[in-house]
């Protein structure tokens, strides 16, 4: 009987649970909602019917008409946003990750018909959804996002008001530059910086389709755009610089819109551009702050629609249809006084060719030059954010038939405040 | 009958003894309380209460203090001084003082007994709560323990004008000064971001090194209170994110080294020393992100950049002193996606060769092969409040702001060999990408079993953990975990507090 119990003791022994560790609960997913609140008040000494109170604005408003003089107070909720933001287990070796982000500045009322919206619509957009993954030195995206063409460098205070320098020499992007498309990268450790080279594929949204909603994912063009950027970076006063080239390529097709197949004509006309940018750290950081230069330069044709020259194609005619051709640049100088504050004082200017401006005939008037400054202050203190910013802009507008000059210019104030979450 | 008489003179002699010896006066001072929320009506009602308790001994008398609670504010409370010059004046024996300190729910309090004519420390008392209801009853836990310290010494010597009372065991708490268990700083009116301990002004002894957003602060531990020994302000314009200590130019005095960040998207960080005197920096603008972090064949600093797209960037470096500068030496092999914070390169498996463990920014705890395979995932770790906000260069896109991830140490866990240990601060809501709520937090060791790292114990609940350290702190030489929470954090109308908690590494 003994024997038996202590059989059956050893026995239980072996047949007893090992210790019991408190097992964790592994989720190789995270999933994050954030944003913004943000209010924007605008001052304008001259209406401005070309965009929301969340943007600088682009132009000055002509000499003469109902928006020149007339000073105006605008408020804007529209930019408040929104995202989430899911970050997954390792798949294939890489980081994986999806991104969707919102804001309110969708289809306006009147949009098409250029007519200033006497009500708010502040109907969602949005602004970027994809995903992505990143090995170590190469990554691979895909969805809607900033074009490539663009995304390299911007003025300090673009994460506050969008198109600081839009119209003036900028490449920031806008909303009609985010697009969807396929991109890929790999980063090149050079042992005095590191290179990266990038390529895209996306959506060409060509100009001369009518001005459709921002929220238009079509296209006239049967090819996508092609771009290209190297970006190098390395290190100057233990500070990073960076510069990058891109190029953007993309072509439609026009028509002359034949009833018959015979009678049909066809012109390709492509949309070609070059940038150049950079930021360059002016000295070490100091007890002072830290000092940097940033900018950019760009030759375009045909690129209005992309916020690279005012005017896009001289014609939408088979056969008299050329491209205009269209350069600026810009060029910041910022000043991080202090983790929470900031001073940025920049100025740009984008000019279209004269001859291209005039060769679209009429006496519709065409801005040819249209240059501008800003001065920035920020003040960021924890989720709370705020910006105060003047800028100036002047246009010049030829009458293409007489050749005529005519200028303007226009002040705006912006204040912005922004709480995160 | 003979013996009765005697049995009976003596007892009245005894209470003749008793009788005429006046029972020691005892004063119970205003309590300080170090919580989240002010509350004020606790300083006296803390003394009521537990003057009630006590006083219904017939072995002392108790007396509460005329003295305003004001007039004992911001002095120690563990003051002999203070003690002595409240005592004279109100003609006690002794004196009762104590502090509550409340982080999240959970309370502590610590009282002292002093004698006023020597200005001793005669007895120290100490209780614990879950939470407010706990309160009360714990008062009375301690009044028992002073009512039968002076019970005992009636009893051991009724006729002696007032010798100190026994250190007889009372029932619940009272115990020599370092015997602790856990030990809870006084508040600290800042927001601790990083903690490191080591010799940084006196050979062989440990300090207590907290770096704030601005300053570095070094403290050492005196009895039960954190004496500030030195302080050094951040350059201006950077923001400091975490910190280490290491001899690593082997004078016997540890270098401090803060990683710091600064404005465009820069590391600035900085190594300061003591000079006998005061912190001296010994190397500024550092553009790495610094760490001590434990490799297979031992500690090393390692640095890492930093670049406009990344917050860390490029290779994990060695760094070293050479001709009195920081200069990064080798990189080290790791898999592609560990980054600087937090790692250790340790045999986790036991099968002879070392794995990479790794907390990075909202991701899972990942065990690596040295080829970049994970082995193994675990919980979530590290949860940080420290953001390092990345202006990016490019167009309008939202900032990369990144949750700097917690730190992660390999120890000799007591009774468990090789483990793991890492902060797990819990939040109220969680699913904010920016406006993050912590309610408070654990110190969780782990280690490796079933094919897994898995959790062997935890602290109890605390604040928010800011950052921790495993130092021998202890004369004994037994390992401690020393613990950096923060229960308010410090904003735009309120002020930052935080404590240090110095806790025994294991169950």
């Amino acid at each position: 009987m003994k024997r038996s119990i202590l059989a059956l003791a050893v026995g239980g022994l072996f047949i007893a649970p090992a210790a019991q560790a408190q097992h964790s609960v592994a989720s190789t997913f995270d999933a994050k909602l954030g944003g913004f609140v943000q209010m924007n008040t605008t001052w304008n000494s001259d209406e401005n019917d070309d965009d929301n109170p969340s943007s600088m604005r682009k132009s000055a408003v002509q000499p003469g008409t109902a928006q020149d003089g007339q000073k105006t107070l605008r408020w804007a909720s529209t930019r408040t946003r929104l995202f989430l933001d899911v970050r997954g287990g390792e798949l294939w070796g890489a980081k994986t990750r999806a991104y969707t982000e919102f804001d309110f500045d969708g289809l306006k009322l009147n949009e098409n018909t250029g007519q200033s919206s006497a009500t708010a619509a502040n109907t969602p957009r949005l602004r970027r959804a994809y995903m992505r993954w990143d090995w170590t030195n190469t990554w691979a995206l895909l969805g809607q996002q900033t074009l490539l063409f663009y995304d390299a460098v911007s003025p300090f205070g673009t994460t506050y008001i969008e198109g600081v320098s839009s119209g003036r020499g900028g490449m920031t992007g806008g909303s009609r530059n985010r697009a969807p498309a396929f991109f890929a990268g790999h980063r090149f450790g050079l042992g005095v910086g590191t290179l990266e080279l990038i390529g895209s594929v996306a959506r060409h949204a060509t100009d001369n389709q009518p001005a459709a909603g921002i929220n238009d994912s079509g296209t006239r063009a049967d090819r996508p755009a092609y771009e290209t950027m190297a970006k190098f970076s390395t290190k100057v006063f233990g500070r990073e610089a960076l510069a990058a080239v891109s190029t953007y390529w993309g072509e439609e097709e026009i028509t002359n819109s034949a009833a018959t197949a015979a009678a049909l004509r066809t012109q390709k006309l492509r949309s070609v551009g070059t940038g150049l940018q950079g930021a360059l750290p002016l000295g070490p950081v100091t007890p002072f702050g830290a000092f940097e230069l940033r900018g950019a330069t760009f030759r375009a044709t045909n690129m209005a629609r992309w916020n690279l020259g005012s005017n896009s194609a001289t014609s939408s005619t088979i056969g008299v249809a050329q491209p205009v051709h269209a350069h600026g640049g810009w060029l910041e100088a910022n000043w991080q006084i202090t983790p929470k504050y900031g001073l940025a004082l920049g100025g740009g200017r984008a000019r279209d060719d004269r001859n291209d401006v005039r060769a679209i005939g009429g006496t519709t008037l065409r801005i040819q030059d249209n240059q501008g400054y800003w001065l920035h202050f920020t003040w960021q203190d924890g989720p709370w954010g705020f910006m105060t910013s003047i800028s100036n802009v002047d246009t010049m507008w030829v009458t293409p038939t007489t050749n005529a000059e005519t200028r303007n210019d226009s002040q705006e104030l912006h204040f912005v405040f922004r709480y995160s979450f | 009958m003979q013996k009765r008489f005697a049995a009976a003179l003596l007892l009245l002699v005894g209470w003749c003894a008793v009788a005429a010896a006046e029972p020691p006066r005892l004063l119970v001072l205003p309590f300080e309380v170090s919580a989240p929320q002010p509350q004020e009506y606790l300083k006296r009602a803390l003394p009521d209460v537990l003057a009630n308790r006590i006083g219904q001994s017939r072995d002392v008398v108790v007396m509460q203090a005329d003295t305003p609670a004001e007039a004992v504010a911001g002095r120690s409370p563990f003051s002999a001084a203070l003690a002595q010059e409240l005592g004279k004046a109100q003609r006690a024996d002794y004196v009762l003082s104590g502090r509550l300190t409340q982080i999240g729910n959970r309370f502590s309090i610590d009282a002292a007994l002093f004698d006023v004519k020597s200005g001793q420390l005669v007895e120290r008392y100490s209780a614990e709560g879950a939470d407010a209801s706990d309160l009360i009853p714990k008062l009375g836990e301690i009044g028992q323990s002073v009512r039968q310290s002076f019970a005992a010494r009636a009893s051991a010597a009724p006729a002696a004008a007032a010798p100190p009372p026994s250190a007889q065991p009372p029932a619940v708490i009272a115990q020599p000064a370092p015997a602790r268990k856990t030990w809870i700083s006084k508040a600290l009116p800042i927001e601790i971001r990083g903690i490191a301990v080591g010799p940084v002004t006196e050979h062989g002894r440990a300090d207590i090194v907290l770096v704030t957003r601005q300053e570095v602060q070094v403290y050492r531990r005196r009895g039960e209170e954190l004496e500030l020994v030195a302080r050094y302000s951040a350059p201006r314009s950077a923001e400091n994110v975490g910190v280490d200590v290491a001899d690593l130019d082997g004078d016997g005095l540890a270098e401090i080294y803060v990683t710091a960040s600064a404005p465009s998207n820069a590391v600035a960080s900085y190594v300061v020393r003591w000079n006998g005197s005061a912190l001296q920096p010994l190397a500024t603008a550092l553009p790495w992100h610094l760490r001590l972090a434990q490799l297979a064949e031992g500690p090393a600093l390692l640095g890492q950049g930093r670049s406009f797209d990344r917050l860390f960037d490029g290779p994990i470096r060695r760094l070293a002193w050479r001709d009195g500068k920081l200069v990064p030496g080798e990189a080290l092999r790791l898999p592609g996606h560990v980054t600087l914070y937090s790692f250790v390169t340790a045999d986790v498996n036991g099968d002879g060769k070392p794995e990479v463990v790794s907390l990075q920014s909202r991701s899972a705890l990942k065990v690596y092969d040295l080829q970049g395979r994970v082995l193994a995932y675990g919980a979530k770790y590290g949860q940080s409040a420290v953001y390092v906000e990345d202006k990016r260069a490019n167009n309008d896109a939202q900032p990369e702001e990144a949750q700097m991830p917690g730190r992660l140490r390999a120890v000799t866990l007591p009774g468990n060999g090789l483990g793991f240990v890492a902060a797990q601060n819990q939040e109220s809501i969680g699913f904010f990408y920016r406006a993050r709520n912590f309610t408070g937090g654990n110190v969780v060791a782990l280690r490796w079993q079933d094919e897994g790292l898995n959790e062997v114990w935890r602290t109890e609940q605390l604040a928010y953990i800011a950052d921790f350290q495993v130092s021998e702190l202890q004369p004994s030489g037994e390992p401690m975990l020393v613990i950096a929470t923060v229960s308010d954090f410090e904003g735009l109308t309120s002020k930052p507090r935080s404590f240090v908690v110095v806790t025994p590494l294991g169950k």
